[in-house]
């Protein structure tokens, strides 16, 4: 090696290195940022002493000293876990039968790297409606979550054991900017707040992770009603004074799950103490097939699973920015192969709205007919696209919404 | 069917081994970076800096590193002038307290890890919202926002007994993610390992398939499974990096239980993505303002490592997908999906899409770093490019 007469080769080495990059933004993928919730279902573990052969569903377990544990071989349940959208905290919901848990434990398992702890929480007056709260959750807690390798261990007093891996669950989520004008009459708050409020109808929970500018509130409530109007209140949470970031993670009644989950008008209020502040649903909800793009479009397609199958379902959303997203096809064909691939339709809309008033939508086909549905949630107004690749209908592009 | 070299098989079964230690079978539909995250200092747009507040003449810089793990996050911070700090903190936008705080002693340089890192932290990053604070016993001395630097080139290294020069009867792999920052130099190693009681783990000067001289001792930073090693870098070793003749060497518990791995081929930077640790692709295109000028998108591999794609017994399709962007905010985006299907013996599948064809034009270019191959693929005047199967890139033979 003879660094001193290389500085040629060094300079060429910089210069592909920073070959192209104008904007360093650029270098990042921009994702919507959301909460997120997983669902894992517990199994008994044969014995405590068994950690990492996998569970033993429908076993009675043991203690270390061989004695019987006392846990039911009828024990049962599932953990609902709910992940802010900061990351700031994750919030374990249980639902247990024949099993009083006193330690939560969270472990990965990633990257060959086997049963790594990396939190425990002990429970106080634990029942079998568990319910524990992790203050800065470990980022490699969440990331595991994503591919399917966290997974949560339940103990109780006599050290029985119950474990599952977590999933993610099937959510619609709502964002809700809130200040003093929505609230009706407008209150003289400068408190301002961005709340999401997601809910599992599956296993029936609602959370609710808020950004407050203010440090008063200790109130939250969900109504019914559209805006400039009041309505029936569908669920209050209480939070505790002082948290900027407040945090929710509660069964939800069947009217709350409703309302969420359809395009119906409903709203958020924060108590600060001395006022209030309130936000609408935008009617953008995102779930598991819908795209919401620049905080205003929903976005669904419809159309074939797999290449060679014909059975016809909606794609599944996947945003890669807050205008930008994909609607992918996972089907089935006729061999029984699951289709997983980039196959589907991307979405883009650009903000034109400076220049022409308009905003642009441009759809992308890269597999069999489907028909796209665009909706405009400020204005109500769809659109709905026919699209197929065998003809020359697989590219829109210039389709608008009007801004105002 | 072409006959490779034994290194080349032994490349191979290492690569398979890579494949072993990341598969999941889960599919992500949240994306996320599958490297490691850099956040810097260093003044690149006349905004960031680490720089004196409250009057002080305080100045420096500051470069982080969040393990691929997202276990731990490693900092190196420099001061000059100002006084004395006792404490660095820091803190995401929008929360009143500090999400870490070490105690620090003098001038500098300062490094400190946070472990474990909470996620909170380590998504703020993503986000820009990352600042990093110096107190001394006064107050705060020093303060600059956390951005990602330029410069970065991060290569994903299999370590196995293979590479050993001559070969060595070690059964243990390892696999390290080596991220070279340019300006500053800093080098950052992230391994996971299954050597049984390590003794040294070093980095050598030298190319493939020969005996080179140590460059420099990283045994400090070996743990029990993983290595973390985060530290300003000699310009040489630099340069010598950047023309693939370094390696990285493990010694086990006995004399013959030894990896080695060398820091060459398939890297990722940001205008080049490496796929399956095999194929580098880079795009460049003209923005639709600007037809008549072409200059290199940055490019990030997206979502879980090796994301199951087709699903059957015995037969998983791994697919890993790349987003290339010519403008800010991925406006005109192009996205790369390739789709190992080696396993089913159907080859490797190329899918390309993008936000706006109709109005600017892509250059995709494709090389096989293992059978040498290249290609290139063009979205000009509006012509899209459907899935397709690259029978050009061809599936290695199974070890």
């Amino acid at each position: 090696m003879k660094p001193h007469t290389s500085l040629s080769v060094w300079t060429i080495f910089v210069a592909v290195l920073t070959f192209g990059i104008t904007n360093a933004s650029a270098q990042q993928v921009l994702l919507p940022p959301a909460p997120s919730a997983w669902t894992a279902s517990l199994e008994t573990v044969a014995s405590t002493e068994d950690t990492s052969n996998g569970s033993s569903a429908g076993t009675s377990s043991t203690a270390t000293d061989g004695s019987s544990t006392g846990t039911s071989s009828t024990a049962t349940g599932s953990c609902h876990l709910f992940v802010t959208r900061s990351g700031h905290r994750a919030l374990t919901r249980c639902s247990l039968t024949n099993f009083t848990p006193t330690t939560f434990s969270f472990f990965t398992h990633r990257f060959g790297l086997e049963n790594q702890l990396l939190a425990a929480v002990d429970t106080i007056d634990g029942d079998s409606a568990a319910s524990v709260t992790l203050e800065m959750p470990p980022a490699s807690f969440v990331d595991a979550l994503l591919t399917g390798d966290a997974r949560l261990d339940l103990q109780d007093a006599a050290g029985s054991l119950m474990r599952g891996t977590f999933s993610e669950a099937e959510t619609t989520i709502t964002t809700f900017n809130l200040d003093g004008a929505q609230v009706i009459p407008p209150s003289d708050s400068l408190a301002t707040g961005q709340c999401n409020v997601l809910v599992a109808a599956i296993p029936a929970l609602v959370g609710i992770d808020c950004s407050l500018s203010t440090t008063t509130a200790d109130t939250i409530t969900l109504n019914a009603g559209t805006r400039g109007k009041t309505g029936n209140t569908l669920e209050t949470f209480t939070i505790p004074v002082g948290d900027r970031h407040p945090t929710a993670w509660v069964p939800a009644n069947s009217v709350l799950i409703q309302t969420t989950n359809s395009p119906a008008p409903y709203y958020l209020s924060v108590d600060t103490g001395t006022d209030a502040i309130r936000g609408q649903a935008d009617g953008c909800r995102r779930n598991k097939y819908t795209l919401c793009l620049q905080d205003r479009f929903v976005i669904t397609s419809e159309g074939d699973l797999g290449f060679d199958d014909k059975t016809r379902g909606s794609g599944e959303a996947e945003p890669i920015s807050l205008k930008f997203g994909l609607l992918r096809m996972r089907g089935t064909n006729k061999s029984g192969l699951q289709m997983n691939t980039l196959s589907g339709v991307t979405a883009y809309i650009k903000n034109s709205c400076a220049a022409l008033q308009t905003f642009t939508v441009q759809l992308t086909l890269n597999a069999g007919a489907t028909n796209v549905t665009v909706r405009d949630t400020q204005t109500n107004l769809s659109r709905i696209f026919a699209l197929d690749s065998e003809g020359k209908s697989s590219i829109v592009d210039r389709t608008t919404f009007l801004c105002e | 069917m072409t006959t490779l070299p034994s290194s080349t098989r032994g490349l191979i079964v290492g690569i398979s081994a890579l494949f072993l230690l990341t598969a999941s079978d889960v599919s992500a539909t949240i994306k996320q970076n599958n490297f490691p995250i850099t956040a810097s200092t260093a003044v690149i747009d006349g905004t960031a800096g680490w720089l004196g507040v409250n009057e002080s003449s305080a100045s420096g810089d500051c470069h982080l590193l969040v393990t691929l793990l997202r276990t731990k996050v490693l900092g190196y911070c420099t001061l000059e002038g100002g006084a004395p700090l006792t404490e660095i903190q820091l803190w995401v936008d929008g929360f009143d307290t500090p999400v870490f705080t070490t105690p620090v002693v003098g001038d500098g340089p300062f490094s400190f890890t946070v472990d474990p890192a909470p996620a909170l932290l380590v998504r703020a990053f993503s986000n820009n919202s990352v600042k990093i604070q110096g107190h001394t016993i006064a107050g705060l001395e020093i303060e600059g926002p956390l951005r990602r630097p330029y410069g970065v080139t991060t290569f994903t290294v299999p370590v196995y007994a293979a590479e050993v020069v001559p070969p060595s009867d070690s059964t243990a792999l390892a696999v390290c993610l080596v991220t070279i920052l340019t300006n500053p130099s800093f080098l950052g190693v992230d391994c996971v390992h299954n050597l049984i009681d390590p003794q040294t783990f070093e980095l050598y000067g030298g190319p493939a398939r020969s005996a080179g001289q140590l460059a420099l001792d990283l045994t400090s930073s070996l743990g029990e499974t993983t290595v973390t090693y985060w530290q300003p870098l000699d310009n040489a070793v630099l340069i010598a990096m950047a023309n693939d003749l370094t390696y990285l060497r493990m010694v086990g518990a006995t004399e013959n239980d030894i990896i080695r791995g060398q820091v060459n081929g398939c890297r990722t930077s940001a205008s080049t993505v490496c796929m399956f640790g095999r194929f580098n692709v880079r795009a460049q295109g003209s923005p639709s303002d600007d037809s008549t000028r072409q200059f290199g998108a940055t490019g990030e591999l997206l979502a879980a490592p090796f994301e199951s794609l087709i699903v059957a017994t015995d037969e998983v399709w791994k697919t890993q997908t790349a987003l290339f962007s010519l403008t800010g905010e991925n406006e005109q985006s192009l996205l790369v999906e390739m789709s190992d299907g080696c396993s089913t013996g159907q080859g490797i599948a190329l899918n390309i899409v993008g936000t706006d064809f109709e109005r600017f034009d892509y250059f995709v270019f494709f090389s096989d770093l293992l059978m040498g191959y290249s290609d290139q693929l063009t979205t000009a005047g509006g012509y899209r490019l459907d899935r397709r199967l690259a029978y050009a890139m061809p599936c290695p033979p199974r070890p």
